[in-house]
């Protein structure tokens, strides 16, 4: 069993900030225990992550962009800012920074993290359908 | 990492830079249908844009080519390390 | 226009198309390439023996060749549209000019770039990923309740209200961060509360956030 239809259908909720939807998909996700979400959310964090930063990117944008999200939001200070920042190096390519992470934060984080970025970015449906389905490629291989 | 991992990594490094020759192989090809296509549709001008194209896509068999080799130097320089840590 | 120049014209336009085409698939060499390079890079950790720092620089290689090769097809594409649009002027349409029309050469390589590179580093992202997640030791979290929390905080935008609260709170620990004059006191505090920063980053952050706020307040 693996909740992959329901994460990805929340990641879409999320970026149109459709929170009926996500309030339904919170319900049926507990049943299914968030099953695959490391996965499935996890693709969607590196791909999101790549829309919005590239390879080799300058540190303190990454840094400026982590303290602007943290501040965005109220629960915001709930994640380690460190614990961000590393994340999106990991992403980006530098994978070892997240043995320096507590895996307790890799989904709060990825979830903020690529939610902020997509609604940012104002997708089409189109490409919105496009990204969950390069999510679901990605995903499919580790599931 | 451990010897088996640090192989096993080697071994994936391997496999993208193969997969790196197989895609500028792909290159090779449709730069070959590009240059015949230049050709067919642009022979006899002398149009300083037209000369231009048709020399940026004639140089590109040779680029391509150089930079597969490139990859195969890789992989065997990788292999080379991979028998050195039995 | 005679029948053969329209053929000529057709022929320079699929030209243009497959150039664009193969630039596209150059990247995802390039793509390749630094995927290849990142896991040696990853196995060469605390060791520097020869062979492996020449597979990394080879691959190295392969990467800026794989982009070179994309930035030349992207010039050829590039001499053909000028020479189209002195034969043939408006036979060519430029995405910029219309809406909803086709990408231009550059917007199609760095989207394909992108999207080329994010595919790439999945993989390695996940593996380690699924690997820190099974391992973890000594966590009473479950993948629900991690869940939601970030859903939670994602639901809970800090607007004007919630940053008017938290300045009339007293820093905690300000005592080593200065309060550098800003425009926007309001998210400052809160970041001092925070407490986390020097004054110089505060002061960096606060000039994005001032953008920030302007933007949300001009939607």
């Amino acid at each position: 069993m693996n909740a992959q239809t329901e994460l990805t259908a929340l990641i879409r909720a999320l970026a149109k900030r459709d929170w009926e939807a996500v309030d339904g998909l919170l319900e049926e996700l507990r049943k299914k225990e968030w099953a695959g979400a490391t996965q499935v959310i996890g693709a969607a964090f590196v791909l999101a992550v790549h829309r919005r930063f590239r390879r080799g990117q300058d540190l303190r944008d990454i840094s400026n962009f982590v303290a602007e999200t943290r501040s965005r939001y109220e629960g915001g200070n709930e994640l380690p800012a460190l614990a961000m920042e590393g994340m999106i190096r990991a992403a980006l390519g530098e994978v070892d920074l997240m043995d320096e992470i507590n895996p307790d934060n890799y989904l709060p984080a990825q979830i903020v993290i690529l939610g902020t970025i997509l609604q940012d970015e104002n997708l089409t449906d189109d490409q919105l359908d496009e990204f969950v389905r390069d999510v679901e490629e990605a995903a499919a291989e580790y599931m | 990492m451990n010897v088996n991992e640090v192989k096993r990594t080697i071994r994936s490094g391997n496999e993208a830079a193969a997969q790196a020759k197989t895609t500028l192989g792909q290159v090779a090809d449709e730069a070959t249908t590009t240059l015949d296509l230049a050709q067919l549709t642009l022979q006899g001008s002398h149009d300083d844009d037209v000369v231009a194209a048709l020399k940026i896509i004639k140089g590109l068999d040779g680029e391509v080519d150089r930079a597969i080799r490139r990859a195969e130097a890789a992989i065997e320089h990788a292999n080379a390390y991979l028998a050195a840590i039995g | 226009m005679t029948g053969d120049m329209s053929a000529v014209v057709a022929q320079l336009l699929e030209l243009r198309e497959r150039l664009a085409a193969t630039a596209v698939i150059a990247m995802r060499a390039k793509a390749d390439a630094e995927h290849g390079h990142d896991q040696y890079a990853e196995a060469a950790r605390g060791t520097t023996h020869p062979r492996l720092q020449q597979a990394m620089a080879d691959m190295r290689i392969v990467g800026d060749k794989s982009a070179r090769i994309a930035r030349l097809l992207n010039k050829a594409r590039d001499h053909v549209t000028a020479y189209l649009n002195r034969i043939a002027p408006g036979a060519v349409r430029d995405g910029r000019s219309h809406a909803g029309a086709m990408p231009t050469g550059e917007q199609l390589l760095a989207d394909a770039e992108r999207r080329a590179n994010a595919k790439a580093s999945v993989g390695s992202f996940l593996r380690r990923a699924v690997k820190n997640v099974e391992n973890i030791q000594d966590s009473t979290k479950t993948a629900t309740e991690l869940g939601e929390t970030g859903v939670k905080i994602l639901r809970s935008p800090s607007g004007p209200k919630g940053a008017q609260s938290t300045s009339t709170t007293t820093p905690s620990s300000a005592t080593t961060v200065s309060r550098p004059k800003m425009d926007v006191p309001e998210a400052a505090a809160q970041i001092a509360v925070l407490g986390i920063m020097t004054a110089v980053a505060i002061h960096k952050t606060s000039q994005v956030l001032g953008r920030t706020i302007a933007r949300w307040r001009n939607r």
